[in-house]
């Protein structure tokens, strides 16, 4: 409710703005002769179509129509072919009709004319037709683009194939709306002088010169329809480069959904600025949205985003619906039980597969060795001491810290505490916790207690197995990022099935969530040491690299592999 | 609008359930938005409420007293909330709060939204019937503050104890309030601690066994969390009543935040002189350290344990001598259940009869349990003893999630049993759920509902004893292993008749020849499903699982209700169903590895497990 006031005060203030430079436009004594000058050449008179009052007010009063019936089709019949009909109307009142010139693109020339002109004013006509699809946007969107702009109407008869545009591109290009606003403005005020260089240029209304389709609308002559003089019906309309240019748009636009509406229109610019803050918009099945992305695939001009049309880039043009299957069932429309052939599939939607798998960067080559400082090891001795009761903290410091235990390490504790080596094998073998092998950077724990069992946590373990492409026995993926782990319960039992990586628990996971988990944690900067320069005897120094691969190899330990730590 | 902000508080459950589900962020945007205000208010953490279902959950203390809950809640929602209670003092808040408005639907939202009233409807239900003991003061109290514990009263019965009554009294008090063992297995404590405490020796030892190993069991984790405190005063008197001068923690490795939050409570407790050479002024000297353990289950044995402790393979020895006799380097040593010390406090200072009048006549106090499952309202629960299992589950846990069927309770973990819904009048007594097959155990309470295959439940506790076995009784070591087979092969469809016979027979051999609590409990979840539920055996051998969970036995189908939305398409990780926008989709069984994503996907539930 509060947004609506909001809105109102907004619409408030930008009418009382127009009033006030009417008032201000004093009227002037004509110019006499001489003021003119001798060179004065009269200008042709130009006499405006015979309309009658009434008539003018007609357009208004259609304008209003339309837009009222395109945001009841819109919003309340959610009907494609509704909204089609309206903007059908649209096309043939506005565009052939009126003949292109009862618009609200042309309409801004205007009304910025006479806001920097004291002179020029508008009449009340120009002022609503700018006003009334602003309005109309702020309350429902872009009502006027979807279905009463005979301009959008053209382009979107002619959309039959439509491709995705890359987001990129598409956003880059959306700029050019509110570059063609900034040069139609420029051209209108005649350009300016700045910082003593003259940039003026004959003021000109670029955007009714250089309308793509009007010459299309032209083309008909109603006036010789409605005088039945059938013979001047056709009519030759604008010169052969705009013919061109509209070629162009027409015949992209059968492939790229509405070309002008989304990256050249000024008008289009405003009324999307403005949509940000309507009330209502098009909304694919609130509250029911099942997230399929159908209407995704269905919009042809790149607006759904979060599985709602974006406000600003939405051209209300409904199609979004009829590929809603909720929308579909609300309507009852039938769910043929024949699958289609599978030429007819649709593309894979751009969507990322849960399980598409992890890049997989180089596969491990060289054994990875870490070189292995032990120059703590005192210090942790002489805290936890010698004592056989020490063993286990003593172990559980030194995967802490090596988040394994290095054989090399296993040795030196066993020099030094007198410890048998047995026995400290004997204790990492028998405690789970305790890894003999490197892992990768992160560890991901699968909680596989009860009530993450009955939750389903090996369809959790499997997505992820299945996401880092692992088989068999294998634990960490080809990339070294991941070691994956089945635990016993991390006792989170309330938010089962749970997972944890590193020390962070994720909680209520589904097969389909747990994989994109492992998406947001970033190839770590894991610095490994490739290998250390072999100093005095290369083949030593590598067969004990290849021990420290594998420590289980026991009784193998020699001074060395201390000494190279 | 409250104009004056001082005073009023904010409070936050910080346990490591609540941060998994989003209270981190909730702290971040609280502590964001408040400087962001420029108000003055205080956030801090408070213990666990134990509505794991409504976390993150917070509450608003403000000056006048009143109380205001709010569950659910989302960093998005804090703003909505704090201007509720709270006026800005900032000027930029109200521009960047306007923004917020003008652009995100969201922030409209009322924060009423987030709002539970603990008196009325679901909450005033989850907490009715529950009796706090052990979780005193939970919400209410920081757990990381000495100050405020002390405050509720704390540390008043040890300071009781040591200033004014004889070990021996501390003894008679707990044998009176009938205080039993709260890991398992029951043995009166009261008992235990004279035990110890009539052992010559000078030097003996006091464990706090936080070993909690049992998968869908966190109580221990909670207490260790919520109220480090109250444990370490439990140890202590347990300590002076035994007569020991050195007390250690034994704590999980997976609960890295208990073992931190325990740590920092025992160095405020020894700085305040309620630990150390001289406890409370007196000549009792206490010193408390703290053990990790490192993944093994069985370690939850007191032997085990105590021989995990020495720094050796945790394997349970033969007993008697029992550790109260010779445990720790051959010293007496008393080794109680982080809850059972949870639970002392409370005796000396609010005196025995009041404990022991709660509960039924075998089994005294109250039971924390970790609710778990199928449950619409989970969480950390303490009723008192006798409730029934009826009761918890429906009352208090708000019946079945998703308007299932009720099918059984699994309590007491791999070493408890199968109670079917038919016998859920059954009290929480140590004594009636023992008739059942089933034991108490240390507190872990998993619902099931009738999408859960009791046979698979079965075999995934064997699994778990199987590989948590330390392999030392051969019974333990290859009985399970075998009796695994045998399940397996049932799972799978391949089971013969005359393997429920068999199954049974090694369940009783692996009974009666294990010599620690693991081996001769581990069948208990196999003969409690076999006598409870033998036409789900039998459904299986006859290859048909009626729960729709074991993977070989089942089919998927896509019923009249499809859509056509491709999100099963989608979601199919090995391309089973292709993509057919607005018709019925079909799966390929030939491709389908039963991974049950579809079904989970599928917005109408339209595809049907056979």
């Amino acid at each position: 409710m509060n947004r609506l006031l909001l809105i109102v005060l907004l619409i408030l203030l930008t009418f009382s703005a127009f009033p006030v430079r009417q008032a201000q436009a004093v009227p002037q004594p004509a110019p006499a002769a001489r003021d003119i000058g001798n060179d004065y050449a009269k200008p042709t008179v130009q006499y405006p179509e015979p309309r009658g009052v009434a008539l003018r007010y007609t357009d208004i009063l259609v304008l209003v129509l339309t837009l009222a019936a395109g945001a009841w089709a819109i919003l309340k019949l959610r009907s494609r072919w509704a909204v089609s009909i309206v903007s059908i109307f649209a096309l043939i009142y506005f565009g052939f009709y009126r003949a292109g010139c009862v618009c609200p693109i042309g309409a801004i020339q205007n009304v910025v004319l006479s806001v920097v002109n004291t002179q020029y004013s508008i009449s009340i006509v120009v002022t609503a037709l700018f006003l009334l699809p602003i309005i109309g946007s702020l309350f429902f969107g872009r009502v006027f683009c979807g279905a009463a702009c005979p301009l959008g109407a053209v382009q979107d008869l002619m959309l039959r194939k439509p491709v995705r545009v890359p987001v990129l591109l598409d956003k880059i290009l959306r700029w050019g709306r509110w570059l063609y606003l900034a040069a139609a403005v420029y051209f209108v005020i005649g350009g300016i002088t700045i910082l003593g260089r003259n940039l003026t240029v004959a003021p000109d209304f670029i955007i009714c010169r250089y309308d793509p389709f009007v010459n299309i609308f032209r083309v008909v002559d109603f006036r010789q329809v409605l005088a039945h003089h059938w013979g001047g019906m056709f009519q030759v309309s604008g010169p052969w480069w705009l013919w061109i240019i509209t070629g162009l748009l027409l015949g992209g636009g059968v492939f790229i959904g509405r070309p002008y509406c989304r990256w050249l229109c000024p008008y289009g610019a405003i009324l999307g600025a403005c949509s940000r803050l309507s009330v209502k918009k098009v909304t694919v099945m609130p509250a029911e949205c099942i997230d399929c992305e159908l209407c995704n695939d269905a919009c042809a001009f790149g607006a759904i985003e979060n599985h709602a049309a974006a406000k600003s880039p939405c051209l209300s043009c409904a199609r979004c619906y009829n590929a809603c299957p909720m929308e579909r069932q609300r309507r009852s429309l039938p769910v043929p039980a024949d699958p289609l052939p599978d030429f007819m599939l649709p593309p894979p939607s751009e969507r990322p597969r849960p399980f598409e798998r992890a890049p997989v960067r180089g596969r491990r080559i060289a054994p990875i060795v870490e070189t292995i400082d032990l120059d703590y090891l005192p210090a942790l001795l002489a805290h936890h001491g010698n004592g056989g009761d020490a063993a286990l903290p003593i172990l559980q410091a030194i995967q802490a810290r090596h988040r394994y235990l290095p054989y090399p390490a296993l040795v030196a504790v066993a020099d030094r505490t007198g410890i048998p080596m047995a026995r400290l094998i004997g204790l990492a073998t028998f405690y789970n916790q305790f890894r003999l092998a490197p892992i990768g950077d992160h560890l991901v724990k699968v909680c596989t207690g009860t009530a993450c069992h009955v939750a389903g946590a090996k369809r959790i373990s499997d997505a992820v197995r299945l996401y880092l492409g692992l088989t068999g026995e294998d634990d960490t993926d080809a990339a070294r990022r991941f070691t994956v782990q089945e635990v016993a319960c991390v006792g989170c039992c309330s938010l089962a099935p749970v997972m944890q990586i590193d020390e962070t628990t994720f909680g209520h996971l589904t097969a389909e969530t747990a994989p994109r988990t492992l998406e947001s944690y970033t190839p770590a900067s894991h610095k490994r040491h490739v290998e250390p320069p072999p100093s005095h005897d290369s083949v030593t120094d590598d067969k004990q690299h290849h021990k420290s691969e594998e420590p289980l190899a026991v009784g193998v330990a020699d001074e060395k592999s201390e000494g190279e730590s | 609008m409250i104009a004056p902000n001082r005073g009023i508080e904010i409070r936050l459950g910080l346990g490591s359930c609540c941060v998994a589900s989003g209270s981190q962020q909730v702290f971040d945007a609280l502590q964001k938005t408040i400087a962001a205000m420029g108000a003055d208010v205080t956030v801090r953490q408070a213990g666990c409420i134990g509505m794991c279902h409504r976390v993150p959950l917070l509450e608003i203390v403000e000056p006048s007293g009143k109380r205001t809950m709010y569950g659910n809640v989302t960093a998005d929602g804090v703003p909505a909330i704090l201007e509720r209670h709270i006026s800005a003092r900032k000027s930029t808040w109200w521009i960047r709060r306007g923004w917020q408005k003008l652009t995100r639907d969201e922030a409209w939202l009322p924060p009423t939204r987030f709002e539970l009233d603990p008196t009325v409807g679901p909450p005033a239900e989850f907490l009715a019937g529950q009796v706090r003991i052990a979780t005193a003061q939970c919400g209410r109290m920081d757990p990381t503050s000495l100050t405020e514990y002390r405050e509720f009263a704390g540390y008043d019965a040890l300071r009781k104890a040591v200033t004014t009554l004889s070990p021996q009294q501390v003894i008679d008090e707990v044998t009176r309030a009938g205080l039993r063992g709260r890991g398992g297995a029951g043995f009166p404590t009261g008992r235990k601690w004279s035990i110890v405490r009539s052992q010559p020796g000078e030097k003996k030892y006091v464990v706090c066994n936080g070993d909690e190993g049992d998968p869908g069991a966190f109580m221990d984790r909670m207490l260790l969390e919520a109220y480090p405190h109250r444990i370490i005063e439990g140890l202590a008197i347990a300590a002076y009543a035994v007569g020991a001068s050195e007390a250690i923690f034994y704590i999980r490795q997976e609960y890295p935040l208990a073992v931190s939050r325990v740590k920092e409570a025992i160095r405020q407790a020894t700085e305040a002189g309620l630990l150390g050479d001289r406890v409370c002024g007196t000549n009792f000297a206490l010193h408390v350290h703290i053990r990790m353990g490192s993944g093994a289950f069985v370690c939850g044995e007191e032997t085990a344990l105590i021989a995990s402790i020495e720094g050796r393979r945790g394997m349970p020895r033969l007993r008697p001598p029992y550790p109260a006799e010779s445990g720790l380097f051959g010293c007496p040593t008393n080794v109680n259940n982080v809850e059972t010390y949870a639970c002392v406090p409370a005796i000396l200072r609010d005196g025995a009869d009041q404990f022991a009048a709660i509960g039924t006549a075998s089994s005294k106090g109250t039971k924390v349990f970790s609710l778990t499952g199928k449950i619409n309202r989970g969480g950390l629960i303490e009723v008192p003893m006798g409730t029934t299992i009826r009761t918890i589950v429906e009352k208090i846990g708000g019946g079945i999630k998703d308007g299932r069927t009720f099918a059984a309770v699994q309590i007491g973990g791999p070493s408890g049993g199968c109670i079917p819904a038919a016998l859920a009048d059954t009290p929480v007594d140590y004594e009636a759920l023992a008739a059942l097959g089933a034991i108490m155990g240390s507190g872990g309470l998993v619902v099931l509902d009738d999408s859960d295959c009791m046979v698979d439940i079965a075999r995934y506790f064997l699994q778990f004893t199987e590989n948590e076995s330390c392999g030392k009784c051969t019974f333990c070591r290859i009985g399970t292993k075998r009796m695994l087979e045998i399940l397996n092969r049932i799972v799978n469809g391949h089971g013969q008749a005359e393997d429920l016979v068999e199954l049974e027979t090694l369940a009783h051999q692996v009974k009666s020849s294990s010599l620690c609590g693991l081996g001769q409990t581990a069948p208990n979840p196999v003969l409690t499903t076999l006598k409870y539920f033998r036409a789900d055996y039998e459904a299986h051998l006859a290859g048909r699982c009626p729960a729709g969970r074991c993977n070989t036995l089942i089919d998927y189908k896509v019923t009249d209700a499809c859509i056509g939305c491709t999100i099963c398409a989608q979601v199919c990780p090995v391309d089973a169903i292709a993509p057919n926008p607005h018709r019925r989709h079909y799966i390929d069984m030939n491709k389908c590895t039963c991974c049950h994503m579809c079904v989970i996907a599928c917005p109408v539930k339209a595809i049907r497990v056979e």
